[in-house]
């Protein structure tokens, strides 16, 4: 508990280290709103034990609108506290959720694979507000709201020990039992939610059957049950209430013993002569300042529970690494590169999915690979991009192995395009930049036009061009294919591994899209998935994957003219049948 | 309601909600008489501020006498907390009765169709209104009883402060109307402020969604870091909006509690005359100040 103590203290002074000017402010804030809510009573003192003396009444006048100042000057000071926070508070968690994505996005696929979206939106998004809470919760909660009950005790014990020794016990108590009632409370409403669940659930189905229910003549069966259901829905609603009311009436009545004590003890005061009405007042008026700290302390302690588990697993994904170690910084050369498997063996988990590949492709050649699903042919693209590292053997792009250079050079010098096009809620810039804002509007539309979008483009509504939002549904499957074809050109890599689209796209799109592959794969290195025949003939050579073998391999030409090789055998049934 | 909760007779919202509250008189009158005595039980400890200052005043208090002045408090406290427990229970009976009594005629009455056309919504939707519009049926029914129980409130607690000083319980309560008139238009001011920041926050996470189901993707374009730029902006927004909309729930509340503070400021102003003269007394001040709190929290 310790080492995660002073873990957790790491990350807040990550996130909230940044932020001292803010953070001082709102201390002092807080501080000069604790101090005036705790001197405004007194004037109220002041005021009624000066009538009673028979003062001026402008006096009292006097005092009577500095009260009204005080607590108005508390009340703004108090509402800019929280909005300071506020800000802090947003600042902090901003930062946290960058950080996370920018550290998600930089692991490995391995973690991907073994986690869905919504867990990791759940950790970006929601377990970091649990920092907000921690630190709202701790600094300006439970600090605040302790100094506050300090303060108040000690003023009180100003007046009379004995006061003060009274308001001590009865905060500590009070704190206590309304702690655990809340506990009780909590469990009790989860079970109505179970309960009701169960029963719309129940009225949902039988919604869904109508039709069958009626031909059943189950209506009174139907109707039974719902009375059943409503007889349990009763019996836990009113006993969350029943439990849930000693919530809310627990306040009520810490509140009137604290109301009695305060009174008990400055009536005590007054009766033995030692102190005068007005602080009988006092006293009494402290007691109600004591609810707010109360209450807020007893909410935050089971906030700061919550919180800690979320801050663990906030700490837990920060501390993930990834299984990619990055490169010393290798260069890898310029152009079309050499691509080198190396006796490349590759298992993901225990399932050998690569044994023993060794490929080699001159600069500038284009090596379509042909295999059935599962045979490797994907994972043979992802060892390209470093997206896993081989078990045994090596690759190498143009001389450098993959391990040695940079990720980010790898990934620059090589790229992938397959058949999902993701596209982002943004411009029609940013998704052809993939956010890259040094590209410049030029070279995209130039680039448009040479794979065949500019229409498109200027068909966009209201003549926005790249400045448009790319809807959903605004693009037709071709058109998508040719937007991560125009990525591809942007970014002009030395090596394209081509995951080609099986599905088949209208012959207009289809037309663009091939004279599109036969600029990609024009002074480029290039590794071809083909699922079509028109693809492969771009081919220079042939590799057959099964079952992570390359089971043949060598120039196109030779094989498809060879009747003992797997490849013409494959031309003869019709490659669309075979690996569709 | 009437729109949502389809009855084929097409009852108006009004004779709607008569049929809800009054299917079952007597646990309506019932849960009213309640819940008037739970309003008008928050008056109490008021009163026993009164009498304990004004016996305080008088000078004739021993300590015994005390006390029973502070038992009082307790005891006050136990009336208001009878009232709030048995409330509660016989409440939960009235809503309960309420909503059963929606549900099972509502199913009856799809069953009692033909089969083919019992429904003319989609069964989610026609789910949806079994739960949501039957749980507003709820509501509205409930907060006639919440509208009485803070009418008879008000009424009582005017007439006991008119009693003790017409000027002050006028001229501090009114206002107090006007001002929580303006923090009800305030919040529907927040309201639509919550609404923005609510598309804010569900682009933030739609962008998530996008961004981490094509990792991949990003990775191979090497976009980490344009990306999380992307994502800065959004969230950023985000957080322009939440502020804002705190800022406005900030304000709200600050007129809410300025209200209770400055309305205490206001009393001493209006009761410094009397005070002095002895015809406004502490305990006066402490009734007016307690009633005043309870108002607004009503």
């Amino acid at each position: 508990m310790n080492v995660d103590r002073r873990r957790y203290l790491q990350l807040f002074a990550r996130y909230l280290g940044g932020e001292w000017r803010r953070a001082t402010l709102l201390s002092l804030l807080l501080l000069l709103t604790i101090g005036l809510e705790i001197a405004n009573p007194q004037l109220l003192r002041r005021f009624i034990d000066s009538a009673l003396a028979g003062a001026e009444v402008s006096s009292l006048v006097t005092i009577a609108l500095v009260f009204m100042g005080v607590a108005f000057l508390t009340q703004i000071l108090d509402a800019f506290a929280r909005y300071v926070g506020e800000d802090l508070g947003w600042a902090a968690t901003n930062k946290a959720r960058i950080d996370l994505l920018r550290h998600v996005l930089h692991l490995d696929q391995t973690f991907h694979k073994a986690r869905t979206s919504g867990e990791l939106i759940e950790r970006i998004d929601g377990d970091v507000v649990a920092l907000a809470t921690f630190f709202s919760s701790f600094v300006v909660n439970v600090f605040g709201n302790l100094l506050l009950l300090v303060g108040i005790v000690v003023v009180v014990a100003r007046e009379s020990l004995l006061a003060g020794v009274a308001f001590l016990v009865f905060a500590l108590a009070a704190l206590g039992v309304l702690t655990r009632i809340r506990t009780v409370a909590v469990r009790e409403w989860e079970r109505v939610r179970e309960v009701s669940a169960q029963m719309y659930g129940f009225i949902g189905e039988r919604l869904a059957g109508t039709e069958d229910i009626r031909s059943s003549g189950a209506e009174w069966h139907v109707m039974n049950g719902l009375v059943q259901h409503h007889r349990d829905w009763y019996a836990t609603r009113k006993a969350s209430i029943v439990k849930g009311t000693f919530l809310w009436t627990g306040t009520i009545a810490t509140f009137a013993v604290g109301h009695g004590i305060a009174f008990a003890v400055g009536g005590y005061l007054w009766a033995t002569g030692t102190v005068t009405i007005g602080t009988v007042y006092l006293l009494f008026h402290y007691v109600e300042l004591l609810r707010r700290p109360i209450d807020q302390l007893r909410r935050e302690l089971e906030q700061i529970q919550r919180a800690v588990a979320s801050l663990g697993r906030v700490e837990q994904l920060l501390n993930t690494e990834s299984r990619l170690t990055e490169g010393r910084g290798a260069a890898i050369p310029r152009g079309a590169i050499a691509v080198d498997f190396d006796r490349v063996s590759f298992a993901y988990e225990s399932d050998l999915v690569l044994r023993d590949v060794s490929l080699r492709i001159a600069p500038g050649g284009v090596l379509g690979v042909l295999g059935r699903t599962g045979s490797g042919k994907t994972t043979l693209a992802r060892l390209l991009l470093r997206f896993y590292d081989p078990t045994a053997g090596a690759v190498r792009l143009g001389g450098v192995d993959a391990r040695d250079a940079r990720l980010a050079e790898v990934r620059a010098r090589a790229t992938l395009v397959s058949q999902d096009v993701q596209l982002f809620h943004a411009s029609v810039r940013d998704n052809l930049t993939l956010f890259d804002h040094s590209i410049s509007d030029e070279r995209i539309r130039d680039v448009l036009e040479r794979i065949g979008l500019g229409p498109w483009l200027r068909s966009l509504p209201d003549d926005r061009g790249l400045d448009a939002e790319l809807r959903s549904g605004a693009l037709s499957a071709g058109e998508a294919q040719l937007v991560a074809f125009a990525r591809v050109f942007l970014r002009d890599p030395g090596l394209v591994v081509l995951d080609e689209a099986s599905s088949r796209l209208d012959p207009a799109t289809e037309r663009h899209i091939e004279n599109a592959i036969d600029e990609l794969l024009d002074r480029r290195t290039a590794i071809v998935i083909a699922h079509r025949l028109a693809t492969v003939e771009r081919c220079d050579e042939i590799a057959i994957l099964e079952n992570g073998r390359v089971v043949e391999h060598g120039p196109r030409h030779a094989l498809a003219v060879d009747p003992s090789s797997r490849f013409h055998e494959l031309l003869r049934i019709g490659l669309e049948e075979v690996l569709a | 309601m009437s729109a949502s909760v389809r009855t084929d007779d097409g009852l108006g919202t009004t004779r709607f909600l008569w049929h809800a509250v009054w299917f079952r008189p007597w646990r309506y009158t019932a849960d009213n008489i309640l819940w008037i005595g739970v309003y008008c039980s928050r008056l109490l400890p008021g009163l026993a501020a009164q009498l304990g200052f004004d016996t305080l005043q008088r000078g004739n208090a021993d300590v015994p006498t005390v006390l029973w002045l502070a038992a009082l408090f307790v005891g006050a406290g136990s009336v208001e907390l009878f009232f709030q427990v048995v409330g509660m229970v016989v409440d939960v009976g009235f809503r309960f009765g309420v909503s059963g009594w929606l549900q099972r005629n509502m199913l009856a009455e799809v069953l009692r169709r033909p089969g083919a056309r019992a429904l003319d919504r989609t069964p989610g939707e026609a789910q949806s209104i079994f739960r949501d519009d039957v749980e507003h049926a709820e509501n509205g029914a409930d907060w006639t009883v919440d509208m009485i129980g803070n009418l008879v409130f008000a009424a009582v607690a005017m007439a006991i402060l008119i009693r003790v000083n017409a000027t002050i319980a006028i001229l501090v309560f009114l206002p107090l109307v006007a001002i929580m008139l303006v923090a009800q238009a305030a919040t529907t001011r927040l309201r639509r402020s919550r609404s923005a920041t609510q598309q804010a926050t569900s682009r933030v996470t739609g962008a998530l969604g996008e961004i981490l189901g094509a990792v991949q993707a990003i990775q191979i374009g090497r976009a980490e870091d344009g990306v999380v730029e992307h994502f800065r902006g959004l969230a950023e927004e985000r957080r322009r909006y939440a502020l804002r909309e705190r800022a406005i729930t900030l304000v709200t509340q600050s007129i809410y509690w300025n209200t209770v503070y400055v309305g205490t400021g206001l009393i001493l102003l209006l009761g410094a005359q009397a005070m002095r003269t002895g015809s406004f007394t502490v305990g006066d001040f402490a009734l007016f100040v307690s009633s005043r709190s309870r108002a607004c929290s009503a």
